[in-house]
């Protein structure tokens, strides 16, 4: 066999080993993202926002943004408004009120200051699947996830 | 209605950036590679000029907004009309493309059906941009809120920009678009890297670990993709082509969009510019590919210095712990590992060493070990850097998963189909050089 004839083999072999590379990690990969997939929910159910699907357990987030979108039309334009998970006053957890931001966008969303002067209270509270126990704010709607307080006048 | 407004406006990315098809090299490419390379160059042209806009107390409405980017998009179709045709080169089709297809599907199902969506979105790129499109501007005001101190007041702004002009056109902000619009760049990613590579085996081993990376690690809607689709844009550039001009072109508008769409776009700079400097480029070469970058990021830094808003860029006057480097390093092995046993990291690996041209591997190889050394030495600023390992590390390793797939693509053969001619040359060997057409 000459040098031209045995360099266009080694070429056909790595060519193939290639393919065969690439396609088995293909699947594989693929197989392993698919189960991933299923296990992150029902494969078939649609979402209802885009936190629907993302983790099997309790999930604030998907909380709050579910929340947001029931309770914005018990919240008048420009009102301030927070989201919390009660049972972790004094320090709220600040990734629950920083997704209202993008989620309302029609209010002034702040962070959790719940104590101090009365004044400076938000107006609006959602709570994450927790009662709020708080004598300047009572229910004014329940949500599957939570509810929303207003600040007493 | 407001999800379909919003994909339309990611649709106009590519023809806002459609001038870079008037370059030799996009001219050959495949129509998917135009379209990735011209989404790209738009991105950073939404970005620059709503910046500009914001400096110059323009607001951003509709009457300012879409004059501009109509005249930029008409000024483009015209200029690119003008221009010489060149023989468009196909890469291969077959087994490999039908794959990459599937593969890209599946993406779709997990983006659409919410099981991969960035945390991130909603705790800072969504409501940047919803506070932007607010105040018609950038809201510095909004940036300086100690409220909002977690979104990082210095963050580059490319995202909440693209994010503001696409929640501009839908009136309230599309969040199932904003997800799919993350596939939309892998697909441009691997479009590209199909386009420029011409190896549909490279290409699809690149998309498998790059939709299983995506997958796994809830990229959907965050910084990241758009940061991988300009990094690829440079890597393919420095890698593939061989025309100086558009190679310069190309690289600037890469590096442009990845200083300005996260930090690590820093860090990547920094492992391109060494690179250039180890293969002995020109100095009038490099500094065309990077001065852009290193104008637009230094713009920025002067914005937020100016304003009261630095942060994240104050991390290289902090100090080094060299001491917790073994942690480091077996935490980012560990984190690696990305559920799969480290078949993503190993198969491209395998793929260079049984590829016919791994000397033109060299290029990604050394880009990508540069950055995964960037992303060591920010882990060192931390005496105790478990918890942001644990937080980060599964965004923080992709760029130089994102090298590994592109120098495993250019580890292999370059197939060449020339369109005018129906003539199909393969060209194998160490050199990897493409024939002059």
């Amino acid at each position: 066999m000459d040098t031209g004839t045995e360099g266009a083999t080694v070429m056909r072999w790595r060519d193939l080993a290639r393919h065969a590379l690439s396609s088995l990690v293909a699947v594989v990969l693929a197989f392993l993202l698919l189960k991933e997939f299923i296990h992150r929910g029902a494969p078939l159910e649609l979402p209802t926002t885009v936190e629907s699907h993302t983790w099997v357990g309790e999930n604030s987030t998907r909380d709050a943004v579910i929340l947001c979108i029931r309770a914005r039309r018990f919240i008048p334009r420009g009102a301030t408004v927070t989201l919390v998970k009660p049972s972790q006053a004094p320090n709220y957890e600040a990734t629950i009120f920083l997704t209202g931001v993008g989620n309302l966008p029609l209010h002034r969303v702040v962070a959790p200051r719940l104590t101090g002067d009365e004044n400076d209270l938000p107006e609006y509270v959602i709570a994450l699947r927790e009662p709020l126990l708080h004598a300047r704010y009572r229910k004014r709607a329940d949500f599957p996830e939570g509810a929303l307080y207003e600040r007493v006048p | 209605m407001r999800e379909v407004l919003g994909l339309v406006a990611y649709l106009t990315l590519p023809a806002i950036g459609f001038s870079v098809v008037r370059l030799r090299e996009v001219r050959r490419m495949s129509l998917d590679g135009r379209l990735a390379a011209a989404a790209a160059a738009g991105a950073l042209t939404v970005a620059l000029v709503m910046s500009i806009m914001s400096l110059a107390g323009l607001t951003w409405s509709l009457a300012h907004i879409l004059p501009i980017f109509g005249a930029i998009c008409l000024c483009s179709v015209v200029w690119v009309r003008a221009a010489s045709t060149s023989g468009t080169v196909h890469p291969e089709t077959g087994l490999s493309a039908l794959l990459t297809c599937g593969l890209l599907l599946l993406a779709s199902y997990g983006a659409l059906s919410a099981r991969m969506t960035s945390g991130d979105m909603n705790f800072f790129w969504v409501p940047k941009a919803v506070a932007f499109v607010r105040a018609r501007s950038i809201d510095v005001a909004f940036l300086r809120n100690p409220d909002y101190y977690l979104m990082h007041s210095d963050y580059p702004p490319l995202m909440p920009l693209i994010y503001a002009w696409t929640n501009i056109i839908s009136i309230h902000f599309a969040w199932f678009a904003a997800v799919f619009a993350s596939i939309l760049c892998l697909a441009a990613i691997v479009a590209i890297i199909r386009a420029s590579s011409r190896d549909a085996t490279g290409t699809l081993l690149a998309a498998a670990v790059l939709t299983y990376a995506f997958g796994l690690n809830f990229v959907a809607g965050g910084a990241d993709p758009l940061l991988l689709l300009f990094e690829t844009l440079t890597l393919a550039a420095l890698t593939f082509l061989q025309d100086g001009r558009s190679q310069i072109i190309l690289v600037s508008v890469g590096l442009a969009g990845g200083v300005l769409t996260k930090v690590e776009g820093a860090s990547f700079l920094v492992a391109v510019i060494v690179t250039l400097i180890f293969l002995r480029r020109g100095a009038r070469s490099i500094a065309g590919m990077v001065l852009p970058s290193v104008v637009v990021l230094g713009a920025w830094i002067v914005f937020v210095w100016k304003h009261d808003l630095l942060d994240a860029y104050r991390i290289g006057g902090k100090g080094l712990y060299l001491s917790a480097l073994p942690e480091t390093i077996i935490l980012l092995v560990g984190h690696a590992r990305f559920d799969a046993l480290w078949l993503p990291w190993l198969a491209p690996l395998a793929m260079i060493a049984i590829g016919p041209n791994r000397r033109r591997a060299m290029v990604p190889l050394l880009v990508g070990a540069l950055n995964a050394a960037a992303i060591v030495y920010f882990y060192l600023h931390d005496p105790h850097p478990a918890f942001w390992i644990a937080s980060s590390a599964n965004r923080t390793l992709l760029p130089p998963l994102l090298a590994l797939c592109v120098a495993g693509a250019a580890s292999g053969p370059m197939h060449v189909e020339v369109e005018a001619k129906s003539q199909k040359v393969t060209l194998s060997g160490e050199t990897g050089e493409a024939p002059s057409n």
